[in-house]
């Protein structure tokens, strides 16, 4: 009854206002609740990196024993196809929506204030960069990403450093080498192996399932501690109109996706909703993809009743590495920018924002938020433009946004799934569920 | 015989006994006042009074001719460039014109007169930098003291006092230009290399020094600080940088903070402006005396003169 309450949306939605509130008017008692905030989210990711190797392992052995290989191979393309048109369109809808409300978002003189004054504290040596002269060789150290970087850094050349500086990509693609590889080993003992991290990957979902009770209180904090900041809320303040638009993007994208799911399942809404419910609550308040997978996984096969071995091939695979929410985030921050320069974009350029957007959605798997938002430049700075000002308004959005781009990018690949599912089958449910 | 010698020498006693009494008494007695010697002003006289034994009259010390000038006239007139500079000289309109100039350097203009005695006038009339020096060389002004740098090409035709102030020298720069034609790495060589619209203010001292050292860029010149910061703001080709001191950049940043949202300020940390005070050729006497008072002077800081910007436009 209790983890019904807690962990029903209202109580969410009533976390959310409270902490609000409490931000705005108790500044002064703030700084102990992030704290419990702080708590919450180290016992998640605890569990989620381990929760997502053993998943990604389990079902990836599953699919390499699939006697339909050629199927296999099917529901691959597939999936590579429909993830492929989901970014595309999620960067077309942002497009569009940019592109027809620019005088709403293009912000004023007093918003532009604001974006700078949120650093209050500047000193006369904040102001400027130092160089030289006189010495031609000297270069100021400018930290780039390129897609370049992000596949040479997914391959770990020491699973162990990996694992103790919790590289989430790196283990991924270590953890997923070896799920393919149990394949090619006697199956007795691959099933020893997987059958260890089944039970690993079982009592690690049992204690989320018990800490996402507290998930109210982690939103409360984390917003209290958002609406204490004054110059966090004046970049709030100042970006209202792009965070409408944010969220009008992302509302589209999961109608969508809601609709995309209606069309193949058949589902009656009740039940529909029934099964996303949960995922909505566990992406609001955890903000995490990787939170959500195994109850995504799980609700996809038990209440959806998608396949599940299409489930199992692609669900967790999808909500880790094919992160559509990033492209809206990129193509938004591009033109904002670009909006705030008093400039439009070109059509020249259109082709390299939407590429640009795609790799950025799919390099940020598993970095830590605000490092995720400063590789913004790597989208920018092809198209010619600074990426300081963004970045810093970027980081000021992240605790609004994040919850919904966090549902989006699960729902939106629980839609692809269902168009990758190639027939309906009766719902097998976990045991240690 | 004895009774006589006894008188003699009792008689030189008692005469030494008052002739030492009596030097005591006039080392003790009151002086002529410093105020008689109020029109030239020496540190220290002799004292003079008349007496049997000896005379000794007063000595004037004699100053330079440069400063006996100043003295005489009564007061000490300070050019200052025309347009107000925030927290070195500005104009206070609540306060009567004549009176209502305050800042660092007026400070310092105030403090050289005082030391000397004398009143300070202003002199506003010059409308560049070049022309304050034409008010030293013709005699209009007897000091320049208006954020004014030393270079070559000035000290050929006036002097200059210890510097009371460095600051940087620099361009700021538009951010869209310094990505877009990729010099994020040294924004300076790629300058140094290349073609480029810089705006420098004319007839200041950044001009002369932007010319010489960046040999192939093609310069723009404006009459005012303010023209030369809005034309690099846009991404238009018209400039993309604008080659200053530190001191303007700090000003402008201060006085429009959205500024740092399309341009970027770069300090070359080898070079250095300095503020000095403009003194006419040949006025050693002059010099001397004005770095004497600089010895002991106020002197400003940057972070003191950032924090009287943010007063100054957070006020605005």
């Amino acid at each position: 009854m209790i983890k019904k309450i807690f962990t029903s949306p209202i109580t969410l939605f009533l976390a959310m206002i409270l902490g609000a509130l409490t931000g705005i008017l108790g500044k002064e008692h703030i700084s102990s609740l992030s704290l419990i905030n702080d708590v919450f989210i180290n016992f998640l990711n605890m569990c989620m990196i381990p929760i997502v190797a053993c998943v990604i392992t389990i079902n990836l052995s599953k699919v390499s024993r699939n006697k339909k290989k050629q199927g296999s191979k099917g529901v691959i393309k597939s999936w590579v196809l429909y993830t492929a048109a989901s970014f595309v369109l999620a960067a077309l809808i942002s497009l569009f929506f940019s592109f027809f409300l620019k005088n709403f978002l293009t912000p004023d003189t007093a918003a532009k204030q604001n974006f700078v004054s949120a650093n209050s504290n500047t000193t006369v040596s904040s102001l400027f960069e130092k160089i030289p002269f006189y010495d031609d060789d000297f270069n100021l150290s400018i930290e780039r990403f390129s897609f370049y970087d992000f596949l040479i850094s997914a391959i770990p050349n020491n699973v162990f450093s990996a694992l103790s500086s919790g590289e989430t990509l790196k283990i991924i693609f270590f953890f997923a080498t070896l799920g393919v590889m149990q394949f090619y080993i006697k199956e007795e003992s691959s099933k020893l192996f997987t059958d260890l991290l089944d039970n690993v990957y079982s009592s690690l979902n049992k204690f989320v399932s018990y800490i996402l009770i507290f998930s109210p209180v982690s939103i409360f904090c984390i917003l209290a501690a958002q609406f204490s900041d004054d110059n966090k809320i004046n970049i709030l303040k100042s970006t209202f109109n792009l965070i409408v638009v944010i969220y009008v993007i992302f509302f589209s994208l999961i109608l969508a996706s809601f609709f995309i799911i209606q069309i193949k399942t058949k589902l009656k809404i009740k039940e529909h909703l029934r099964a996303i419910k949960q995922i909505f609550v566990i992406s609001m308040s955890t903000r995490s993809c990787l939170a959500t997978i195994p109850t995504a996984v799980e609700n996809s096969k038990k209440y959806l009743k998608l396949e599940p071995s299409v489930v199992d091939m692609t669900l967790p695979l999808g909500i880790t590495i094919a992160q559509s929410g990033g492209v809206v985030s990129a193509v938004m921050a591009t033109t904002y920018t670009l909006y705030i320069h008093n400039e439009s974009l070109k059509l020249d350029s259109l082709v390299g924002l939407i590429l640009g957007a795609c790799m950025y959605a799919v390099s940020f798997v598993g970095i830590p938020g605000v490092i995720a938002v400063g590789m913004l430049s790597s989208v920018l700075t092809p198209l010619g433009l600074p990426s300081d000002v963004i970045i810093m308004i970027w980081i000021g959005l992240i605790t609004v946004i994040d919850p919904i781009l966090t549902f989006q990018c699960v729902y939106t690949n629980i839609a692809i799934t269902s168009l990758v599912t190639r027939k309906k089958t009766t719902p097998t449910i976990n045991s240690s569920q | 015989m004895k009774q006589k010698n006894k008188i003699l020498v009792l008689f030189m006693f008692v005469f030494l006994l008052v002739f030492v009494l009596l030097k005591t008494e006039a080392k003790t007695s009151s002086r002529p006042s410093l105020e008689d010697d109020k029109k030239y002003r020496t540190t220290f006289s002799n004292i003079a009074f008349e007496s049997d034994i000896m005379k000794i009259e007063t000595v004037e010390k004699p100053v330079s001719q440069d400063i006996k000038n100043i003295i005489d006239k009564g007061h000490i007139t300070i050019g200052v460039y025309g347009d107000d500079r925030i927290a070195f000289f500005q104009e206070d309109p609540s306060l009567p014109k004549g009176n209502n100039l305050y800042g660092a350097d007026i400070d310092l203009a105030k403090k050289i007169a005082k030391n000397l005695g004398v009143g300070v006038e202003f002199d506003r009339t010059a409308e560049t930098y070049d022309q304050l020096v034409d008010l030293l060389v013709f005699d209009r002004v007897d000091l320049v003291i208006s954020t004014f740098s030393d270079t070559p090409e000035r000290s050929k035709y006036i002097d200059f006092s210890d510097p009371y102030f460095s600051a940087g020298i620099g361009m700021m720069i538009n951010k869209q230009a310094l990505v877009s034609k990729k010099m994020e790495e040294n924004p300076v060589r790629y300058l140094k290399n290349n073609s480029e619209n810089i705006c420098v203010q004319e007839g200041s001292s950044y001009e002369t020094i932007a010319k010489e050292i960046l040999p192939n860029a093609k310069f723009i010149q404006v009459k005012d600080v303010k023209d030369g910061f809005e034309l690099i703001k846009n991404n238009d080709g018209k400039a993309i940088a604008f080659f200053g001191s530190e001191l303007e950049f700090v000003e402008q940043l201060s006085k429009s903070p959205i500024f740092s949202i399309f341009t970027k300020a770069y300090i070359f940390s080898d070079m250095d402006d300095r503020l000095c005070i403009g003194i006419k050729k040949g006025q050693n006497g002059l010099k001397l005396y004005v770095n004497e008072c600089l010895k002991y002077a106020n002197k400003p800081s940057l972070e003191n003169l950032f924090i009287s910007y943010k007063k100054a436009f957070g006020k605005k």
